[in-house]
């Protein structure tokens, strides 16, 4: 069982820098999603771990083992392509069983871990079919197979749900999700542009953008503590609500926008103390609370209702800004209506204006 | 009336107002001009075949029947002996063995000569677009522009070569000389075939810890199929049909088939056997027609099978 430790590395193609000084400790056994736009540079680093892509600089460890000059057999490494990546004219048994035929595994051996994986993933009835017989559902969970069979320690996920519609891409969401439980102590390094996947997938998220990771923890603190505005806005559907204002001090700190004023007493400061500075405040459409008469609420108006059954989001306008609102799916708000809103405090969020890094 | 009960209402509905309004499958019209098309194709393809029509003819008449003149009438008489003097007695100049000798060369220098240039073509094509080394842009260059190179430059280059090597007039040189031409089409050809094919099913051998030779006869070579038909067609029709290669580097007994055929039908002595020159020429030009009567159906479909995803 082996961890993933990628040091320095660096990848250019031509003068363009993809990665520059990326290091990431994956610890053994952990889920980790790389989750980023696409261009972010998330796949590429995902080929220079499994060997794929010449790198400039920096090193590759994996399971205590520096692998950066080994090709990708010997890395101790599975993949999963997005496009599934089948050897069309092979049966799904030859596909599964070609990295052991080329390691010149035993036949009994090979027939056993076919066995082993095809039950797991439930593709036993498949084995003798050819790719093209099979839905893209049953692609994936061969092309799942294939690494599952050659008994590695890091399994390495290329964006495998994408190629999926929305139902199939739920199912084996799951399902990975109960491998991973499964095999235990096998490491999972996952690449996805999808949020759900990375926030219902992985043990840590790092979040990618430009090259550099912006942020690596888990996903609780991904969607509730984005470490900067990138984070904030590119985790979570609708973006989060986000308004540039100043902080005033004279008593307590209080922010203060056109049409917005949040008191902040109670915020988790990342310096002990509040600054006085230029910031944006952040706030994500389901932490706003509607219909409270306190004295914080704030007015907004109503511009258009989206129902999407188990909720709904509800886009207003705020003193010229917009606003989007999640509340529960059977509300009344109908477009036009007038709401009155208010941001807890403990829901917000604060980033330095210029930099963008939290507050 | 809600929108779910007209939905049901519909047909019946249509059926009693309104006749004709466009409902269901769109009529069929044989239009003038459709009818105009068809008969232009008829025409035409019935134009392209009288040549075809007039060897078939003259080639099943005896040379009393062909002196009369009568071009296109039917044979009287139907014989079959020209066919038989064109394959076994026929002369090309001292020897009079008809067409089966060139056979037998024509099929000794096609099938070695297609497989090694298919080979190497498909082998070049997969390193183009799998193993991308340093230059391979500019060798591919080089390659292609060898596909516009008019061939009469080299030839007496050629000549010098082979006579140096000491392999000149002899089958190995003409076999040699068909799969260097061959090669910058076929290159071309597998090039934009696998440039075509996912990127990661490469990787996914890499993985699996195929090289470079497991990865191309294991993966590559089993999903070569539609374009190495093409490839097929297009080498032993090229290669059968070579007239100036062959006559050149091949050595007289080596000679192929199109050689003899000219020897035979430009021959200079005696009668002219109308007959026999034209079964003779219908038995040379036989095997790509053979060729393309039976896999023209692959040859399209290899030809459209870079657009489509596997």
């Amino acid at each position: 069982m082996a961890s993933v430790s990628i040091r320095k590395l660096g990848v250019s193609f031509g003068s363009l820098n993809v990665l520059r000084d990326l290091d990431l400790e994956v610890s053994e056994g952990e889920f980790i999603v790389l989750l980023g736009a696409s261009g972010c540079g998330k796949s590429t680093l995902l080929n220079a771990v499994a060997g794929l892509l010449d790198i400039n600089a920096g090193q590759v460890w994996i399971g205590g083992k520096n692998v950066t000059w080994e090709e990708p057999k010997d890395r101790g490494i599975g993949m999963v392509f997005q496009s599934y990546a089948l050897y069309p004219r092979m049966t799904v048994e030859g596909n599964m069983s070609f990295g052991l035929k080329m390691a010149g595994t035993p036949r009994e051996e090979i027939q056993r871990r076919v066995k082993f994986a095809a039950e797991l993933l439930h593709i036993e009835p498949l084995l003798k079919r050819r790719p093209a017989e099979l839905s893209g559902g049953q692609r994936q969970r061969v092309a799942i197979g294939r690494a599952l069979v050659r008994d590695v320690d890091v399994f390495l996920f290329d964006e495998p749900l994408s190629n999926l519609d929305a139902k199939l891409r739920t199912e084996l969401r799951v399902e990975l999700k109960r491998l991973h439980q499964q095999l235990g102590k096998a490491t999972m390094i996952y690449v996805t542009h999808d949020q759900i996947e990375a926030l219902t997938l992985a043990d840590r998220i790092a979040v990618m953008h430009a090259g550099v990771i912006q942020q690596l923890d888990t996903p609780h603190n991904v969607y509730h503590r984005p470490a900067n505005r990138f984070v904030a806005s590119f985790v979570g559907s609708p973006t989060m609500n986000f308004r540039t204002g100043k902080i005033n001090g004279s008593d307590g700190p209080v922010f203060e926008a056109e049409g917005v004023r949040v008191p902040l007493s109670g915020y988790p400061w990342k310096n002990g103390s509040f600054p006085k500075q230029e910031v944006e405040l952040g706030v994500r459409p389901e932490h706003i609370t509607v219909g409270g008469n306190g004295q914080h609420s704030l007015e907004a108006k109503v511009e258009l209702v989206e129902p999407m059954g188990a909720e709904t989001v509800v886009w207003c306008e705020m003193a010229g800004h917009p606003l989007s609102v999640r509340v529960e799916g059977e509300t009344e708000i109908r477009a036009g209506d007038n709401l009155s809103v208010a941001f807890p405090v403990e829901r917000v969020n604060l980033f330095d204006a210029q930099s963008g890094a939290r507050l | 009336m809600n929108s779910e009960s007209a939905a049901i209402a519909g047909p019946a509905v249509r059926g009693a107002v309104a006749a004709e309004e466009p409902y269901g499958p769109r009529p069929k019209h044989l239009s003038v001009a459709r009818v105009g098309i068809y008969a232009f194709l008829v025409v035409s393809a019935l134009f392209f075949l009288i040549p075809l029509y007039i060897m078939i003819v003259t080639s099943l008449k005896g040379m009393p029947e062909i002196r009369l003149g009568h071009l296109f009438n039917f044979p009287g008489k139907i014989t079959f002996q020209p066919w038989a003097d064109a394959w076994l007695h026929a002369c090309t100049g001292r020897d009079c063995f008809g067409l089966h000798p060139g056979f037998i060369n024509s099929v000794k220098i096609t099938v070695p000569s297609v497989l090694i240039s298919i080979l190497v073509g498909s082998l070049n094509g997969y390193t183009l677009s799998f193993w991308r080394y340093k230059g391979a842009n500019l060798f591919f260059g080089v390659l292609l522009f060898g596909a516009f190179v008019p061939y009469q430059v080299v030839i007496y280059p050629l000549i010098i070569g082979f006579r140096e090597l000491g392999l000149f007039s002899t089958l190995t040189c003409i076999i040699i000389v068909h799969s260097i031409f061959g090669m910058p089409i076929l290159t071309l050809l597998y090039r934009n075939f696998y440039a075509g094919l996912p990127n990661e099913l490469f990787k996914a051998a890499r993985v699996d810890g195929a090289g470079y030779w497991k990865t191309f006869f294991y993966v590559m070579v089993p999903m070569s199929v539609p374009i190495t038909i093409v490839a097929v067609i297009l080498q032993v029709t090229g290669i059968w049909n070579d007239f100036l290669f062959g006559i050149i580097f091949s050595g007289r007994p080596n000679w192929p088939m199109t050689v003899q055929l000219n020897n035979i039908v430009n021959t200079t002595q005696g009668v002219r056997e109308y007959n026999v020159n034209m079964a003779a020429t219908i038995l040379t030009a036989a095997v790509p027609l053979a060729i393309y009567f039976f896999s023209g159906r692959f040859f399209v479909r290899g030809i459209a099978a870079g657009a489509v995803k596997g």
